[in-house]
């Protein structure tokens, strides 16, 4: 039953490890703002610079169809 | 097994938060939003969010035929600018988009159609030399190492997908730029940029050109420190962490499973190490304004909150350390997580609203001066004797003389007059005053007022001279003495039944742990909380929840007139016409080239269109040009006086709120911008009639007496004339008749009223407009239901009654219980949770209740 100590231990650790990770995403600004993460994700990446302007027309055009 | 359960405990933890930031709602809201845009990609978010400009009518109309300009929307009227077979409506809009498409940043049209902003030339390109001085940058920054410069930019046109990769993307458009991240609710783009490359000037150019202009106002540009900001999460999550590994090791006590006496041992002593940050550090703030509250000598909740706490936590350590016992280290975890968890939800903030508005905002952060040459510099480096420049709608910063002929001055900050003045050369002018017309040259007589100055540098919140003596905070005295007579009665009686001490105290020391006023202290933020958020749904933000409470003790109300009763300048009235249809069709199409809101009036008047040439706009006075041969000129009375036309007798005697229409040098239409009554407004104030004591206060003469003394039957709390300092002392007034006053003003003339009464509600034309100082902000929508949102405030505060009654209840039966000495730690974890739960389900559907009964 010992073990159970050394159980509790490394659970109460682990537990901490958590609180300092939640304490760093406070502090690097997580939670501040929690509206534009969510526009950001319907950004596309960056596509290449050249691409033609018909394409992107009928692009347009799909997506008012839709 | 054990282990698994922990991580899910803090990973649950952590998603609870992310949810609690939300507001449930929200989180919900979004998601389904998010579906609906994955398929799409187009970006009906933003349409929610914020309508995109007040035309948006106008643009679907006109969008079907082809006529908007690819960049910003608007219709295309007068001269085209076509590039690569797109048109655009200007030549800002043509630059953007040709300085957008060779940086191959088309990807901005792709997020979203005519997602740019109008670019505007009203007034010239600012100048922003005077960011680049040293003295002010200094107080602008975030943070400043070297070359690396952080600064938080407010920047109001942010309004939809596109503009946030814009402006994400910055440092494709210049090299200086190292990251930009915007923050779409707050309207901000935090910089980190390089200033030896792109000086702050350079930057606000930048922006400026691509159609965000930064603004630059002093209260933007508060710090709060990390800690001011975030303390509350991080508390909360410390004290989640206590509770829930404390829960777990109090387990064995919970199942009544016999553990070894060494374990239970350890087990009471990790727990009372895991009871300490919840203790010291999550508690923190009720153990400070406990200490405050006892040296000011007046009593407040948290008194015995930190009773409660202290004697739960002494308790606690006593049986750990010598009977090696389990204590009550999980109640007292529980006790401060739920109470941050109902303060986290009380604590809300609009991001978009301003509550402190005012003078800060009003005063301009530059000034043009001039000495051979015009130069910009910071306000406070402004000195006796130095020449000003003074544009059109720029305010006067400091008392100075008219160098220049004459202008008109509009002093409706200081005075709430809104008619201009004329001021001669030689004059006086005063600080505050806006300039319109014509730019003027001012000689400077008096240095910035030092108030001034101390509202810019001044940091944190303002104070507030207003007491607020809440409900929980008036009963907590009563409640003190109650409990510890009770818990000596109970001491008292065991002692003498059993004649053993350790009984005797045992009894005493669990009344007092039982009456700790846990429901108490969650149930009245959590009401508060959940009005304000129901509440602002409906157009009516509360600063704070906590002024649900003053609400209610409300007896008197007091009205300002132009701009809250009435809408100012909202009807045309024509009262002068010889007009055909020929000039009517010109000065329809005319007034279609401006944006001012009246010349759209006039346009939407007739739909055909004339082409116009040689259109011209004078800033604040009017505008003119040429239709099919016809030369058109609309504008105010002084300008058209200026230029040689003469009124139409009928016209001369009226104020000067008139629009001339002059067609070939003849004027062919008078017309009289009036206010008019908002939507409504008499059933308002016969409802508020019932319950309250109206006055009103207005800074005009007294023409609308008749109408409103229909309305306010007492006539002499109908004051007319009234400049804001009379409005303040007519509050101050009634407040010395021992009156509830809440002051219902809209501008900045209101502003002193407002702060002096008991509540200052300001009412404005849309979320996030200007608005003064004051505690509640009431969109001018939602005007009309001002009745409703005060019975609901009167509601709440009966459901926090009630709610106290029930955790009362439960208090009383805890009390019989450990009064008679067979209270364990199991019965209080389950009795104080219980309570609380209770109080929270009954807050929770009370006021959905409350709001429905309303029909909100």
């Amino acid at each position: 039953m010992d073990i159970i100590i050394l159980l509790v231990c490394v659970s109460v650790s682990i537990a901490v490890v958590f609180l300092v990770l939640f304490i760093w995403s406070v502090k690097s600004g997580q939670y501040e703002d929690c509206h534009t993460p969510a526009m950001r994700i319907l950004m596309e990446d960056n596509k290449s610079e050249t691409k033609e302007k018909s394409l992107k027309g009928e692009k347009k055009d799909e997506r008012r169809k839709d | 097994m054990r282990l698994y359960f922990l991580s899910t405990l803090e990973v649950n933890f952590r998603v609870y938060f992310l949810f609690c930031n939300y507001g449930g709602q929200k989180l919900t809201d979004f998601y389904s939003k998010f579906l609906t845009c994955t398929n799409t990609k187009m970006t009906e978010i933003n349409a929610s969010v914020q309508p995109k400009s007040f035309f948006a009518g106008t643009v679907s109309s006109v969008e079907e035929q082809g006529l908007c300009c690819f960049h910003c929307g608007l219709p295309i009227s007068g001269q085209k600018y076509l590039e690569q077979e797109k048109q655009f409506c200007c030549a800002g809009c043509l630059a953007v988009y040709q300085l957008l498409s060779s940086s191959g940043m088309q990807q901005f049209y792709e997020l979203q159609s005519m997602p740019g902003n109008a670019i505007s030339n009203e007034g010239g390109e600012k100048t922003y030399a005077y960011l680049d001085d040293p003295v002010l940058q200094k107080h602008l920054f975030q943070f400043c190492e070297g070359d690396h410069v952080v600064i938080r930019l407010k920047v109001p046109s942010i309004h939809c997908i596109s503009c946030v990769w814009l402006l994400e993307n910055l440092h494709r458009l210049d090299a200086g730029v190292r990251k930009a991240t915007v923050n779409f609710l707050k309207k901000e783009v935090r910089v980190h940029f390089n200033i030896s490359l792109l000086p702050l000037s350079k930057l606000a150019h930048l922006l400026e050109k691509i159609g965000y202009p930064a603004e630059f106002k002093w209260n933007h540009f508060k710090r709060t420190s990390f800690f001011e900001e975030h303390s509350d999460i991080v508390k909360l999550g410390v004290a989640g962490f206590c509770f829930g590994n404390v829960m777990m090791l109090a387990f064995p006590e919970y199942f009544t499973i016999e553990v070894p006496h060494k374990y239970k041992y350890f087990f009471g002593f990790v727990s009372l190490l895991l009871c300490l940050p919840a203790m010291f550090y999550s508690a923190k703030d009720w153990f400070t304004q406990a200490y405050k509250a006892i040296e000011n000598r007046h009593f407040s909740l948290d008194i015995p909150i930190v009773n409660g706490l202290l004697v739960l936590f002494a308790i606690s350590c006593y049986e750990v350390m010598i009977h090696h016992q389990g204590g009550y280290q999980d109640t007292l975890c529980a006790f401060v997580f739920f109470m941050l968890l109902a303060r986290y939800f009380q604590r809300l903030t609009f991001d978009h609203l301003s509550f402190d508005g005012g003078t800060l905002s009003y005063f301009p952060m530059s000034v043009t001066l001039v000495k051979e040459e015009r130069s910009t510099i910071p306000l406070m480096q402004i000195q006796i004797n130095d020449t000003l420049y003074l544009r059109n709608a720029e305010v006067i910063p400091v008392d100075s003389i008219l160098l220049s002929d004459s202008c008109l001055v509009d002093y409706s900050y200081l005075t709430g007059e809104s008619q201009e003045v004329w001021v001669e050369r030689g004059a006086m002018l005063y600080a505050g005053g806006k300039v319109c017309g014509k730019a003027i040259e001012i000689k400077v007589i008096q240095t910035v007022k030092k108030e001034i100055l101390e509202q810019i540098w001044e940091d944190g919140e303002r104070k507030s001279h207003k007491t607020k003596v809440s409900f929980a905070d008036k009963i907590s005295p009563y409640f003190m003495i109650f409990v510890y007579s009770l818990a000596l009665i109970g001491g008292l009686w065991q002692w003498y039944d059993s004649h053993d001490f350790n009984m005797a105290l045992f009894s005493f020391s669990s009344v007092l742990i039982i009456t700790c006023p846990c429901a108490l202290a969650i149930s009245a933020p959590l009401v508060h909380g959940l009005m304000q958020r129901k509440l602002s749904k409906k157009g009516f933000f509360l600063r704070n929840g906590s002024l649900i409470e003053n609400l209610y003790k409300i007896d008197t109300i007091v009205f300002d007139k132009t701009g809250t009763i009435t809408e100012s300048g909202k009807e045309l009235k024509s009262i002068f016409d010889i007009t055909n249809q020929e000039d009517r069709f010109a000065i329809a199409s005319l007034a279609s080239n401006s944006l001012h809101p009246i010349s759209r009036k006039l346009a939407n008047q007739e739909q055909k269109r004339l082409e116009i040439t040689d259109y011209e706009e004078v800033v604040s006075c009017g505008i003119k040009g040429n239709a099919n041969g016809k030369i058109v000129q609309l504008g105010n009375k002084e300008w058209l006086e200026k230029s040689g036309f003469e009124l139409p007798q009928a016209c001369q005697q009226r104020g000067s709120s008139l629009l001339v229409v002059v067609c070939d040098q003849k004027v062919v239409q008078v017309f009289e911008t009036c206010d008019v009554f908002r939507n409504h407004w008499q059933t308002t104030i016969q409802q508020l009639r019932a319950y309250y004591d109206l006055h009103v206060l207005s800074g005009d003469t007294d023409q609308a007496r008749e109408t409103l003394s229909r309305e306010f039957l007492k006539p002499a709390q109908l004051q007319f004339r009234q400049n804001p300092n009379d409005k303040q002392k007519y509050i101050q007034n009634l407040k010395e008749n021992r009156l509830r006053v809440m002051m219902v003003g809209d501008g900045l003339n209101d502003q002193f009223a407002l702060q002096e009464a008991d509540i200052g509600v300001a009412v404005t034309e849309a979320a996030g407009h200007f608005s003064p100082d004051s505690d509640i902000i009431l969109e001018a929508k939602s005007w009309s239901r001002l009745n409703d949102f005060l019975a609901i405030a009167k509601s709440s505060v009966k459901l926090i009654h009630v709610n106290f009654m029930i955790s009362l209840i439960y208090n009383v039966l805890g009390i019989l219980v450990a009064a008679m000495g067979l209270l364990t730690p199991l019965f209080t974890a389950i009795l104080m949770p219980i309570s609380s739960l209770t109080v929270v389900v009954s807050a929770v559907f009370g006021s959905q209740l409350i709001v429905k009964l309303r029909k909100l």
